[in-house]
């Protein structure tokens, strides 16, 4: 053990950066480990776990508040399902406690190593997004402490809720919130798997047998040949009404520890997983466990190091309804055109409820998901392509996983903006904030 | 009717021992916490509460005085009509520069992390030893191993527990009550903020590793196991080699 300064506010050592590591600019972060811990002063954002692919979780000039030593329970009655957190706390750190109680969280991201704050500050949507809205439609209440030294208590229906609720960690820290659980009888699930020949099997089923479901998503193979394009295979579920086992999530089993000193995602290997993964048989109709539905690949801690050096990023984008089946087409087409194929691609139909926050993501209309190399100017290339679709046909990029979007896309798709400027705090930001404001807020 | 183990942790605010009690919670245990923060014990006791433990919180004022741990002990076991097993985990790191040319910080090093500790397990010795059973545990360090220049005043005063724990473990042999030894290496956590060091463990599974030795080793337990090794070859290196040696 070397002699440090106690308390400095260096804790870096790559530990604070996104999921993708692009972009991934050097990092200062401060740790709260008590409720009453004093934030840092000067430019602050609060750091979630990190799970966010492009710069919404980054403050280049001022320092990160790390969250994840506020991970504390405060409350849980069991027989209404209501559990009260610290922001930091992970929703695996939440499901381990309250699975076995016979509740469930209602809405569960593609991961479920992000924390509570980070799960609000981005509100998340899962596979259930057309039954049960986004993750900010299950927060009933919230604690926000703002850089001037208050403390606001926001419910739902509130301005500040709907501000905080998909406000990008802009309104302040949230300290602690409040889920409303859905009751389970077991951790089992029935799952229907449908082959996708192309796109248009995958619109029809969703008009029809998939109706009745209320999970559903389609992971779609990047190599198949154009007029196979889209092809893949749906995925439904719902919960098991019979009972049966309320297991916990399992430990993460297989690490892939270090980063590989070369990237083992290529054109070849991206061919080998698709084989493997993707048209690998799967039975039709299957009883499975909730975890291995919604988080096939938190079985491999850390599987982001498989690309080894080579950063990664991801877009997801979503499109109204109408026109969808064309402008999917067209967003696939460009990013099979961009070179590298693309590893994990998800289509998934989006639920037509009201926004819970003021700049949420999650809308009505259909959102694809896809994640590429970073290869330099071809990849921004792609991407900036794919924007241009999403925004001459009024889709929207989520920011959870944008890196590159355009301060006008920003604006466009999230007209709120204005009016969200009321509730955000002015010693909070962000390089995503920095880069879609371009130093207007 | 409550059953959970009855265990009285000291130091409960520490960032092991909270990992600690929420493991002990989820299993139903019944908690005496005693910390010196009235409103950062609330809050631990509230989350074990909430994965479904019994608690009962205690401030303690001062550790160095042994009026202030008699009296913890008295209604720690009277709390749960007795006690199955007892975590020492508080703890003070003081910067060594600063300690080392400082008597008072010393004493105050040796008082905190070495004296309070045997008093608690002085204190309770007697009481586990008449029921003929349960567990004492108190966290030491490999850094009470073997004195290194940069940080020995607070490797002496856990080798003070250690060294005590070794002869209270053959004193109660045949009692049925068991003395652990926690020697963990580098775990991240407030205490070591800032700090550089090597093979840092995760507050969790270092926790998780105590929990399960409370549960029924007698002995000593380093964390993670493969200190073991390393404090044995360290410990074993000649006296002459190890004063040049910059670790
Ligand atoms: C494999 C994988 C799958 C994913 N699948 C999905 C998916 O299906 N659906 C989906 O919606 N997203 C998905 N995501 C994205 C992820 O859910 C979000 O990026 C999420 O917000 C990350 O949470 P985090 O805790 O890691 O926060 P971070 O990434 O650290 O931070 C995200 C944002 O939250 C803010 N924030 C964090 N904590 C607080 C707090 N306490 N108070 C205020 N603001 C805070 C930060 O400032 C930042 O703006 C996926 C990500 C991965 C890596
Ligand atoms: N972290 C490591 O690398 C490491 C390695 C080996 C051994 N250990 C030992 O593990 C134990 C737990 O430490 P930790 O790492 O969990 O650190 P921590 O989170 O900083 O906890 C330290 C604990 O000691 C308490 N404490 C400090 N000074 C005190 C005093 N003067 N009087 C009473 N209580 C005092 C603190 O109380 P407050 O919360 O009120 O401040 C806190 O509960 C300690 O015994 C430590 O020496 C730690």
């Amino acid at each position: 053990m070397e002699e440090g300064t106690r308390n400095e506010v260096a804790r870096n050592e790559g530990r604070y950066g996104n999921w993708g590591r692009f972009p991934n600019p050097p990092q200062r972060a401060v740790r709260l480990n008590w409720p009453d811990d004093e934030l840092p002063k000067g430019k602050i954002l609060a750091f979630g776990n990190g799970r966010s692919q492009g710069d919404v979780c980054l403050n280049s000039q001022g320092v990160l508040v790390d969250m994840r030593g506020l991970n504390r329970l405060v409350k849980f009655d069991r027989s209404k399902g209501l559990l009260t957190a610290e922001a930091g706390i992970t929703l695996d750190e939440i499901l381990r406690v309250v699975v076995p109680t016979g509740w469930m969280l209602p809405v569960v991201p593609g991961t479920r190593f992000v924390t509570l704050g980070g799960a609000i500050a981005n509100d998340v949507h899962g596979k259930n997004h057309h039954r049960a809205g986004s993750f900010g439609h299950h927060v009933t209440a919230l604690t926000l402490r703002r850089s001037d030294g208050t403390v606001k208590v926001c419910k739902a229906g509130d301005a500040w809720f709907a501000a905080t609720v998909g406000g990008l960690g802009l309104t302040g820290i949230i300290a602690q919130a409040t889920v409303q659980l859905m009751p389970v009888l077991s951790g089992l699930m029935q799952r229907r798997i449908v082959p996708l020949r192309g796109l248009e099997d995958f619109f029809s089923t969703m008009e029809g047998p998939a109706q009745g479901w209320d999970y559903s998503v389609a992971w779609l193979d990047m190599t198949a040949p154009e007029k196979e394009l889209g092809r893949g295979y749906l995925e439904l579920a719902r919960w098991d009404e019979m009972g049966g086992p309320l297991n916990p999530p399992p430990p993460v089993r297989l690490q892939v520890p270090v980063r590989l000193p070369f990237s083992a995602v290529n054109a070849l290997t991206t061919r080998v997983f698709n084989e493997l993964w993707l048209r690998r048989p799967r039975a039709a109709y299957a009883q499975v466990d909730y975890s291995s539905f919604f988080w096939p690949l938190d079985g491999v801690g850390h599987w982001t190091n498989l690309y080894g050096p080579v950063p990664f990023v991801q877009c997801q984008v979503v499109v109204p309804q109408a026109g969808a089946p064309r402008l999917v087409a067209q967003i696939l087409r460009l990013a099979r055109a961009g070179g590298e194929p693309s590893f994990l691609n998800t289509l998934k139909m989006m639920g037509g409820m009201a926004p819970a926050g003021m700049l949420s993501f999650p809308r009505e209309g259909v959102a694809l998901a896809l994640d590429f190399p970073y290869k330099g100017e071809r990849t921004l290339a792609m991407l900036r392509a794919i924007e241009d679709v999403a925004m001459a046909n009024g889709g929207a990029i989520y920011p959870a996983k944008d890196a590159c979007m355009r301060p006008e896309s920003f604006a466009q798709a999230y007209p709120a903006w204005k009016d969200f400027l009321k509730y955000k705090d002015d010693n909070m930001t962000s390089d995503f904030w920095q880069r879609v404001m371009g130093g207007k807020a | 009717m409550k059953t959970g183990e009855r265990i009285l942790v000291v130091g409960a605010t520490s960032a092991i021992a909270q990992e600690a009690i929420r493991i002990w919670a989820g299993q139903g245990a019944r908690l005496f916490l005693a910390g010196r923060d009235a409103g950062k014990l609330e809050v631990v006791s509230a989350d074990a509460k909430a994965r479904g433990g019994s608690t009962k919180v205690a401030v303690v004022e001062d550790v160095t005085s042994v009026t202030n741990l008699s009296m913890m002990v008295d209604s720690a076991w009277k709390a749960w009509g007795g006690l199955d097993g007892v975590l020492v985990a508080h703890g003070w790191l003081p910067n060594q520069r600063e300690a080392q040319d400082d008597p008072l910080a010393v004493r105050q090093c040796l008082r905190i992390n070495g004296e309070s500790v045997c008093e608690i397990l002085t204190l309770l010795a007697p009481r586990f030893a008449k029921q003929r059973s349960g567990w004492m545990a108190a966290i030491s360090s490999v850094a009470g191993d073997r004195g290194r220049a940069a940080m020995y005043v607070y490797g002496a005063a856990k080798a003070v527990v250690s060294h005590f724990m070794s002869g209270l473990r053959q004193r109660l042999e045949g009692t049925g009550v068991r003395v652990i030894d926690i020697r963990p290496g580098p775990v991240d956590t407030p205490m070591t903020e800032g700090l550089k060091m090597p093979l840092v463990a995760a507050a969790e599974p270092v926790a998780r590793r105590i929990v399960r030795a409370c549960a029924k080793s007698n002995g000593v337990v380093y964390v993670p196991w493969f200190w073991r090794f390393i404090m044995l070859i360290l410990t074993h290196v000649p006296e002459p080699i190890w004063v040049k040696m910059k670790i």
